[in-house]
């Protein structure tokens, strides 16, 4: 049975949803005995049975007001939450009375011209699959399935008009709940439309930091008939996602916001928007974004309803114009699949079958160097990271893929291809991460049944899907050939299971032209031809190449220039995606010109003769340094300069082994003290300044500059094994203390951390130090500087205490001071005494950490001039 | 003046443990980003590659919070009866409404308005009392000893990061109470203002000892003063609330040292 009613309501006008459940029964005063007892005391769900009146009351109220759509009482109905209450065995019972209860009290309101609808609420399980955490991860995907779908099975017997999955805060949550509904709907043979709402911050974030583009990419072409927003907040925060939605989704939009953000009052919520200002915003949005679906959330009373039915009714139904945009998504953002400029770049390295370096990796599984490895790929340029984790050796296959998926969803905002002809391991991975993924991939080799398998998977969790042009009989290898593929897999995908056209990725195959065979000599040009026909045969679709396949066979070299080149013409072809490993690329326009003649004679005219002149011309050039970061280390012959780089780039795996290297190598001229102190002088030091001089110029951030410092301190300590201690050389000994009465010792930390790697020893005496304290190790210890820091006016007076007491002991000792109340002015006022002597060791301000550097350093050569 | 403040419950009370995902709402992340996490003024493409990594920092010290308690937000707070008489507050016995219990002695500006935050509460001569409230937050001991511990572990950037989140905690946690008591007195979400000693309307940090004397915070926060009068632990911060709807940011002196 199908009712659809709802649904073509919507098509014709604005409805209005109820306002709070929740709320309103708390109003009713409700006492131990309505809810059957003091242990179901607050447990709202339970009053369906054991206090239906109230429930009743609550519906009611906001029918007698106008409301088109009211809400079951079954927010909580789902048997994880109900377990609460030690109910789980009442899912079916409550859920059916609710519903029922909600439909004959719509029904005694409803009337032909307004028909009164019944919304089944579904809200979350409180159990979150999102956070890779044995702990708080007690539920499997499969078995939310089940719980959501058992719940939607008795609502839908209740005879909803439609189910609403409402308040989600946990995008994988919400895919096992659409999955679970579509179930239920599936075995009941009920079909209602599934509108769906997630909750967002007032920042716009979901619980775990999903964005509003992450959650339409992953929604959106999940099979829902509604995509909105409810609680949390009041309209004001929900404008921005909103009117985002409203710009991209082709869906009707639902909005249903709290009466204001609540604020707490001694354990109680109260919300705080009049019922003219919540009306009037929401009118708004209906305008200006084309929201269709409008009511109330936490807070909203019959009043706030009252006036929002009176200002919308009259709107017709929004007349939606939507770009609409093709993206893969991460937990966190969506990603266009058409970059500008294009391609969108698939990192190739995360492959068992492409990587050997990778198939130990996952072998020895360890899976944090694979994410390090991930890292790498998006920081050399990759937009998306292909994972393939099949092996011969075992058939941990599924497993190893989970947990990589797992991995890398949580650590990187990047979305995911996953790389397997298994749909039980595509599958898998599929719930495994909250974002849109890229299936990669299928082909018709063994018939129509496994592309189907592919396709109906992506179609159920809104997945994208690579299709490779091949079939029975082999690989498509002519432009004709490779197009036939394609239209077949359209057919199938998108016209006969209603897969969006978006979601199709053709690879139209690439082979090696370093074969000599005939066959396939004319091979990219016959895919370059491909990929413009598929365009515009196929312009909502995309297309893909695996770059590489065709330059597999030649040298090292040639490859990359090869590689380069034909991507170059790919992407002139009209390619939107490519999977190759970013790092090797080189931009067309600094391929020198020889190289590019060479290569693209290849592309275009192959023939026996211009391959053997591509292969000599390519054995006489050396290798272009690679672009990576991680590959860049290895390019970078002398070891010193390495470790240099390796302090300004903060890539740290490897120092040790470059330091032991370093030190060898020098020790035999010099000694291994000698060396180690060469190391430090020359390279160490100086790289620590290039990231001063980077901060000071605003190129980095602080954060970075910390990060070098851990690598400075990794690299010190290891030279200590070499330095002989009777002669630690220090650029100078600095005291450091956060003044008497001052707690505030984050600007004395960094200044610590910034001149310890720099070479000074400092003598840290923490915080709220007393004056006397200071001066007494500063004097015991002949300090070469005094360094003071205060965040308060009051505690900056401390300062000037200090002076005055070095000033008593005849010291010289130069003080430097740093704080939020302190600056140039108050230094110079506390380094005069009363009849305007100045201190002889005179007193700094300093800006920030390198600020004090460049004061020491300032100092040091004022002394050696002496 | 203030006569629409409703009547709340008068004297100090204590909130013991507030969630951290109450505090979310009130967690302003561009301030965190860009003050507390050292992004400063970052621009265009730069922003937005840093909003991303930091996004993603966020999320996963939040996760970690969920199973390592290092922040354990709490608050103090309170509702007096108020007076002002020439430059100071005075605040009665929630008991015997005629018994001052605290004075706050405040600056005035010398020049322009010649304002001092004591002209926002009616004056004693003329017979009405309005409502001044008091509130003191705090992230617990374990913040600062967390950072440090990562300092000293040469893990400096996750040091830098640890005080930053805890620093913006304790922002939010102020925000988060100050809400609750505009909702109890039936405020506007952007009506009064609140006043941290140290400042220049509001001075004396001295003035936390009288705050101190007025709620419980070393007996049930486990809070402490310095000698200046600093509050420990460091991630706490301590206000005045003024609820007039006139009141205002003013500095005393512009060109004062």
């Amino acid at each position: 049975m199908k009712n659809h009613r709802y649904l073509e309501a919507l098509s014709e006008s604005i409805l209005v949803f109820d306002g709070a459940m929740g709320t309103s029964l708390q109003k009713m005063n409700l006492q131990p005995s309505d809810f059957g007892g003091e242990r179901f005391f607050g447990c709202n769900d339970i009053l369906c049975l054991t206090k239906p009146d109230a429930v009743e009351q609550v519906h009611q109220s906001f029918l007698e007001i106008g409301v088109d759509v009211i809400e079951t009482n079954t927010f909580r109905s789902n048997r994880i939450t109900l377990n609460e209450f030690g109910l789980c065995e009442k899912v079916q019972e409550l859920n059916l009375e609710a519903a029922r209860l909600a439909r004959r009290t719509a029904q005694r309101f409803g009337t032909p011209q307004q028909p009164r609808y019944v919304a089944g609420s579904i809200g979350p399980t409180g159990k979150i699959l999102s956070i890779d955490d044995a702990k708080t991860n007690l539920v499997s995907f499969a078995e939310l399935i089940d719980v959501f779908k058992e719940q939607a099975l008795a609502l839908l017997e209740g005879g909803v008009d439609l189910l609403l999955l409402e308040t989600q805060q946990d995008l994988l949550e919400v895919k096992a709940a659409i999955l679970g509904i579509r179930a239920a709907c599936q075995e009941s043979d009920i079909h209602v439309p599934l509108q769906v709402q997630t909750t967002m911050d007032a920042h716009h974030h979901m619980l775990f930091g999903s964005s509003i583009d992450a959650v339409a990419a992953v929604l959106e072409p999940m099979n829902i008939d509604v995509l909105g927003l409810n609680c949390s907040t009041g309209p004001d925060e929900m404008e921005a996602p909103i009117e985002f939605l409203g710009k991209t989704i082709s869906q009707p939009i639902s909005c249903l916001p709290n009466a204001g953000m609540p604020e707490m009052r001694d354990g109680v919520v109260v919300y705080p928007l009049s019922p003219a200002h919540f009306a009037a915003q929401l009118t708004d949005f209906v305008e200006k974004y084309g929201v269709s679906v409008v009511g109330g959330c936490c807070g909203t009373t019959p009043e706030h309803l009252h006036l929002l039915v009176q200002s919308v009714h009259a709107h017709p139904a929004p007349c939606k114009k939507t770009e609409r945009n093709a993206v893969l998504s991460s937990p966190l953002h969506a990603h266009k699949i058409r970059q500008s400029p294009p391609p969108f770049i698939i990192g190739e390295r995360l492959n068992t079958q492409g990587s050997r370096n990778f198939k130990n990796i996952v072998l020895a599984g360890n899976f944090t160097q694979a994410e390090t490895l991930a890292q790498n790929q998006v920081q050399s340029g990759a937009h998306g990271l292909d994972l393939c984790t099949a092996l011969t050796e075992n058939d941990l296959e599924k497993q190893n893929m989970v947990t990589l998926v797992r991995r890398i969803s949580h650590s990187l905002d990047t979305p995911l291809v996953i790389d397997t002809t298994n749909p039980d391991v595509m599958e898998a991975a599929l719930q495994a991460t909250p974002g849109r993924c890229l299936l990669n991939s299928t082909n018709f080799e063994s018939g129509d049944g496994k592309a189907r398998k592919v396709f109906e998977l992506a179609c159920k969790y809104g997945a994208a899907v690579l299709v490779l042009t091949i079939d029975e009989k082999g690989m498509a290898k002519s432009a004709g050939q490779k197009l036939a593929l394609v239209k077949r897999a359209y057919q199938l995908a998108v016209e006969e299971l209603g897969l969006l056209p978006e979601s199709l990725v053709f690879d139209p195959l690439t082979f090696s032209l370093a074969s000599g065979d005939l066959e396939t000599q004319d091979s990219a040009v016959q895919t370059l031809s491909a990929i413009r026909t598929i365009k515009q045969k196929f312009p909502n679709c995309h297309t893909s190449l695996g770059i590489s396949n065709v330059s597999y066979g030649f040298s090292k070299q040639a490859r990359k220039i090869l590689n380069s080149v034909f991507l170059y013409h790919a992407l002139q072809a009209g390619l939107d995606m490519a999977i190759l490993n970013a790092a090797d690329l080189i931009p067309y326009p600094e391929i020198p010109g020889e190289e590019k003649r060479k290569a693209e004679q290849l592309i275009f005219h192959n023939s026996t003769q211009v391959l053997a002149d591509f292969i000599d011309f390519f054995a006489e050039k050396k290798e272009i340094p690679p672009q990576s970061r991680t590959e860049a280390s290895s390019s970078i012959i002398d070891p010193g300069e390495r470790i240099r780089w390796r302090i300004t780039t903060r890539v740290r795996e490897g120092l040790e082994e470059d330091i032991t290297t370093f030190i060898q190598a020098e020790s035999e001229k010099k000694g291994p003290h000698q060396a180690a102190l060469a190391l430090l002088n020359g390279y160490l030091l100086p790289a620590m300044k290039d990231v001063g001089e980077q901060f000071g110029t605003g190129e980095i951030i602080l954060p970075f500059v910390l990060q070098s410092s851990e690598i400075m301190r990794a690299a010190t300590e290891k030279l200590q094994e070499y330095i002989q201690k009777q002669d630690q050389d220090t650029l100078g000994s600095v005291l450091l203390a956060t003044v008497y009465g001052d707690v505030h010792d984050i600007g004395k930390n960094l200044v610590k951390t910034i001149l310890e790697n720099n070479g000074y020893a400092v003598i840290d005496l923490g915080k709220q130090v007393p004056t006397d304290e200071i001066i007494e190790v500063a004097l015991r210890e002949k300090v070469d500087a005094i360094g003071l820091s205060a965040l308060l006016v009051n505690t900056s007076q401390q300062m000037s205490l200090v002076v005055e007491q070095l000033c008593d002991k005849r010291s010289s000792i130069p003080v430097l001071i740093g704080g939020a109340a302190v600056n140039e002015t108050f230094a110079h006022k506390i380094a005069k005494d009363e009849q305007g002597a100045v201190y002889p060791g005179g007193v700094f301000y300093c800006r920030d950490a390198f600020d004090a550097l460049t004061v020491l350093e300032t100092l040091k050569s004022r002394q050696k001039g002496l | 003046m203030n006569d629409t403040l409703s009547e709340p419950i008068l004297g100090a009370r204590i909130i013991e443990h507030i969630e951290i995902g109450a505090l979310l709402p009130f967690l302003n992340r561009k301030a965190l980003y860009r003050i507390s996490w050292g992004a400063q003024k970052a621009r265009g493409e730069k922003w937005e590659k840093i909003q991303k990594e930091y996004d993603q920092r966020l999320e996963s010290m939040l996760q970690a919070l969920q199973t390592s308690a290092w922040l354990a937000p709490a608050a103090g707070f309170g509702h007096w009866q108020a007076n002002s008489e020439g430059n100071t507050i005075l605040l009665y016995d929630p008991l015997h409404s005629e018994k001052v219990i605290a004075r706050f002695s405040l600056p005035r500006q010398s020049q322009e308005e010649q304002l001092c935050l004591a002209d926002y509460l009616p004056a004693r001569s003329g017979g009405t009392k309005s409502i001044l409230s008091l509130q003191v937050v705090t992230m617990g001991r374990k913040a600062s000893e967390t950072a440090n511990a990562c300092f000293a572990s040469g893990n400096y950037a996750e040091g830098y990061f640890t005080h930053g989140l805890a620093v913006q905690f304790a922002e939010a946690a102020a925000e988060y109470v100050h809400a609750l008591i505009r909702n109890e007195l039936h405020l506007k979400s952007n009506e009064g203002r609140r006043y941290s000693w140290g400042y220049e309307p509001i001075p004396d940090l001295n003035q936390h000892r009288i705050l101190f004397d007025l709620i419980p915070a070393r007996e049930k926060l486990g809070m402490q003063l310095t000698s200046a009068g600093q509050l420990i632990p460091e991630q706490s911060t301590a206000a005045m609330l003024i609820h007039h709807p006139a009141a205002r940011y003013f500095r005393i002196d512009a060109d004062k040292e």
